[in-house]
């Protein structure tokens, strides 16, 4: 069985590349190859863990090579280098570690990630001593954090369930995941922060209080794991460390109510969490005030401007940017309703079972917390913590849905359905996380090397940036749209303006030039700007790659550049057709 | 052996050649392996962990171990090389090796180590299975190799970038094109002052990805225009253009 499970693994990455192949050359078939590829490299191997019955080992394998395979996906995506928006950010702080041999004071694109240099400064040691890019050096500590996770939900819920085959279900249910096929596997500070927290948590679950000596040594040995884990994790990102160490103080808090002391979880582990989240705040971190302050204004404005009327719904698993078919809408919905569905049904069966694990009502609040945030979706500032809170409390959902009705359908009597029924369920509620999870359009690659003769061109940004590394002086501000300005700070080491405030795309989309784009022009000292008049400049998921030959392509308004042109102190000094580069001279009233 | 171990990747690591498939073996061992492996040694009994929990935990308290000591060494501003690395890695793993033949040789309590199935394993079955990795392993290869195989251009726009910009220290100006269309394309550029004089004015041909560029003297004072065109059939059609204000001084 094993076997048959790597080859129809390995045979799913294959399909799913060639998928990649074809819609990187716009072939038709691209949508429905990389489907077949996806289902097939994972549905044989999660069927194998409900039916099969392997010793734990082989249930610990099946969740690693599940975790592995959809981690590869991502990998045969973006095979050439970075391209995810927060990917650039990062691999920016990692490559100068590797230059300057110095933490980085300040990041144009994501500053917060300076204060968080964990996922940077592990890139960065392995690139140094490997002699290996920042790229390569990327890909495999973000490979290890994938196993790392797969192995350590595994043995969590395995701690929980207190067996190997519900462990490994439970495991297999967290591929449901929005964000496990593409988001928690890029090149990012959660994504590394999240599998050193779950095995905070195994550790913790780990520490029995015993009787003997060896029971309190070994105790001690935990809590030393634990520890590590903890600091690791609060250097290494924000959230998560918050997450942490709220977990482990609401296990501890809802401990208190078994009588039962190997349930009893002290509150050591979560108050050091807290203080080491807390310390590291306020000795680096002071910025994540601002950071998640913006992202939550955001959703209490939008939240208040639907309470008042003056604001609209956004509507679920739809975009103004990209057509969504209505197949994968539907998909999106029915997957979503059978989590929901199986959600409901375990917490009946539990109910009837009378568990008296005190755990599960940190379970139950999760699942709570997962479909409700599905309700975030209508907020349109807050689609996007939708989508990240579920990394976290998925972990405590898919652990219900191991709880659910799902072991009825694995009775021998109903074998043969069973397994078209599990796999059925099991591919509608994966699709619907991987289609609402990620923008639709960029679940497919788009070109990026393209082969001409005997030479391998790419597109117009890695062009203004090439130029800038050779003809523009090293720091020199650069205002830049979100992509040119990711891709201006990685190759060309500059230092790019794309922020917000002051507002950075107001000044290049504006069509004409007052007193507020002065104002950016004058607070960033800005002697270029980039003007790319292509409006998917402003993606920075979809930015990046070649236009479609024959296919036209939607331009911000002819204004945005002209203005520019219309005012005595700048220069037009790069022209690449979309790309517009113009050097600010001086700027009246300076 | 983990002894032996952490000091051959240290070295390699820290003195060794590189890049160097060995200086790679080192530096994983370095990073992901050996800090972890140490510190199971030291905390826990031999055996008392079953190969799950350490191939969880090796690689999570090494990850862990290598963030703790970067982000000290780097908030300490002890510069962040392959040396700085390979020692401090070295001797935290070398420490936690101390401390567990320390701790074994001072322990009363006997290891208790995890029960081993036995299993029985045939000839017949250990083929089949290497030959499936085999396959799996050519699989995936093969995944990866499409994936970066670049892809051909029948599908895509190529494009030319003209830039003009003064150099620095100079009064000239530097007029460079390259051409990253899909062909070999033919080009004319001219270069006017205040729409009228005409300072350059030449015909090229590039292939793709070729570059040319030239050197203009700064005028006095004026705007400085550059226009390229591209050739469409017998004809040269405007393409591109850059301009440069040059005051008098």
């Amino acid at each position: 069985m094993t076997a048959g499970l790597w080859l129809s693994t390995a045979g799913g990455l294959v399909l799913v590349s060639v998928a990649f192949m074809f819609s990187r050359e716009q072939r038709p078939g691209a949508l429905a190859l990389f489907w077949a590829g996806l289902l097939i490299a994972v549905l044989p191997t999660v069927a194998a863990i409900a039916f099969g019955r392997p010793t734990r080992r082989g249930y610990a394998g099946m969740v690693l090579l599940l975790g592995v395979a959809l981690y590869l996906v991502k990998v045969i995506h973006s095979p050439f280098q970075f391209t995810f928006a927060d990917e650039l950010s990062h691999v920016w702080n990692a490559q100068r570690i590797v230059t300057t041999g110095r933490l980085p004071g300040t990041n144009a694109a994501l500053p917060i990630t300076t204060r968080f240099p964990g996922l940077e400064v592990l890139t960065a040691g392995i690139a140094q001593t490997a002699g290996i890019g920042t790229f390569a050096a990327g890909l495999v500590v973000i490979g290890v954090a994938r196993c790392v996770m797969q192995l350590g939900l595994f043995s969590l819920f395995e701690l929980v369930t207190k067996s190997s085959r519900l462990g490994a279900l439970a495991a297999a249910f967290y591929a449901f995941d929005p964000e496990m096929l593409y988001w928690s596997a890029q090149y990012s500070y959660e994504s590394l922060a999240l599998p050193l927290a779950v095995a905070v948590l195994v550790a913790m679950l780990s520490r029995r209080r015993g009787h003997f000596p060896a029971d309190r040594r070994r105790s001690r040995s935990w809590t030393f794991v634990a520890l590590i884990g903890i600091a690791a994790v609060t250097v290494t990102h924000h959230v998560t460390s918050y997450a942490l160490a709220a977990s482990l103080l609401a296990l501890a808090c809802v401990s208190l109510r078994s009588d039962r002391r190997w349930w009893r979880v002290p509150w050591d582990l979560g108050l050091v969490a807290a203080a080491a989240a807390t310390g590291w705040f306020v000795y680096k971190g002071s910025l994540v005030a601002s950071y998640l302050g913006d992202i939550f204004r955001d959703v209490y404005d939008s939240v208040v401007q639907i309470a008042s009327g003056t604001g609209a719904f956004r509507k679920p698993f739809q975009s103004s940017v990209y057509h969504i078919p209505i197949a994968e809408r539907v998909v999106a919905f029915i997957g979503l309703l059978v989590v929901a569905v199986l959600v409901v049904v375990a917490a009946r069966r539990r109910r009837r079972q009378r568990t008296h694990n005190p755990l599960e009502l940190v379970i139950w609040l999760a699942c709570i917390g997962y479909l409700g945030s599905y309700a975030l979706r209508f907020v349109p500032s807050a689609w996007e913590i939708a989508n990240r809170a579920s990394e976290f409390l998925l972990i405590g959902t898919a652990l219900a849905l191991a709880f659910s009705g799902v072991p009825l359908l694995l009775k021998r009597s109903y074998r043969s359905i069973g397994v078209l029924v599990f796999s059925l369920l099991f591919g509608l509620a994966f699709a619907s996380g991987v289609i609402s999870g990620w923008p639709p359009p960029a679940l497919l690659a788009s070109p990026m090397d393209v082969a001409v003769g005997n030479t391998v061109i790419r597109p117009q940004g890695f062009a203004v940036a090439g130029w800038a590394k050779k003809d523009v002086p090293a720091g020199t501000v650069m205002v830049a749209d979100q992509t040119s300005g990711r891709l201006l700070m990685t190759i060309a080491h500059d230092f790019p303006y794309i922020g917000t405030n002051p507002d950075a795309a107001g000044l290049i989309s504006s069509t004409s030039i007052g007193a507020a784009q002065l104002y950016v022009l004058r607070r960033t000292h800005a002697r270029y700007v980039v003007v790319d008049r292509r409006t998917i400049a402003q993606d920075d998921i979809l930015g990046y790659f070649f236009d479609r030959a024959g296919k036209p392509v939607a331009q911000i308004p002819a204004g945005s550049w002209q203005k520019f042109e219309q005012v005595p102190w700048t220069d037009l000094v790069f022209d690449s057709g979309n790309i517009l580069v113009y050097r600010i001279r001086w700027v009246p009233g300076a | 052996m983990l002894a032996a171990l952490t000091a051959a990747a240290a070295v390699e690591a820290g003195y060794g050649w590189q890049p160097h498939a060995l200086a790679i073996a080192a530096s994983a061992l370095l990073f992901l392996v050996l800090p972890g492996a140490a510190l199971i040694e030291l905390l826990f009994e031999g055996g008392a962990l079953d190969g799950i929990r350490r191939a969880l935990f090796v690689p999570m308290l090494s990850v862990s171990t290598s963030i703790v000591i970067g982000v000290a060494l780097g908030e300490s501003h002890v510069r962040l090389d392959r040396r700085s690395w390979a020692i401090a890695l070295g001797c935290a793993t070398g420490a936690a090796l101390v401390g567990a033949v320390v701790r074994a040789a001072v322990s009363t309590v006997a290891a208790k180590p995890v029960a081993r199935p036995s299993r029985v394993t045939t000839v017949g079955a250990v083929a089949a299975l290497a030959t499936a990795a085999a396959l799996a392993i050519g699989g995936v290869a093969a995944a990866l190799v499409i994936a970066t195989r670049p892809v051909g251009a029948e599908h895509v726009a190529g494009y030319t970038a003209l830039s003009l910009l003064p150099v620095d220290g100079s009064r000239t100006l530097e007029l460079q094109v390259t051409s990253v269309e899909l062909q070999a394309t033919s080009y004319r550029v001219v270069v006017r002052i205040d729409g009228g004089r005409t300072l350059l004015s030449t015909t090229l041909a590039l292939a793709t990805n070729g570059t040319w560029s030239a050197r203009i003297g700064e005028p006095a004072h004026g705007v400085v225009t550059a226009q390229l065109f591209r050739r469409s059939g017998a004809r040269y059609v405007a393409y591109r253009r850059a301009y440069v204000r040059v005051a008098s001084q």
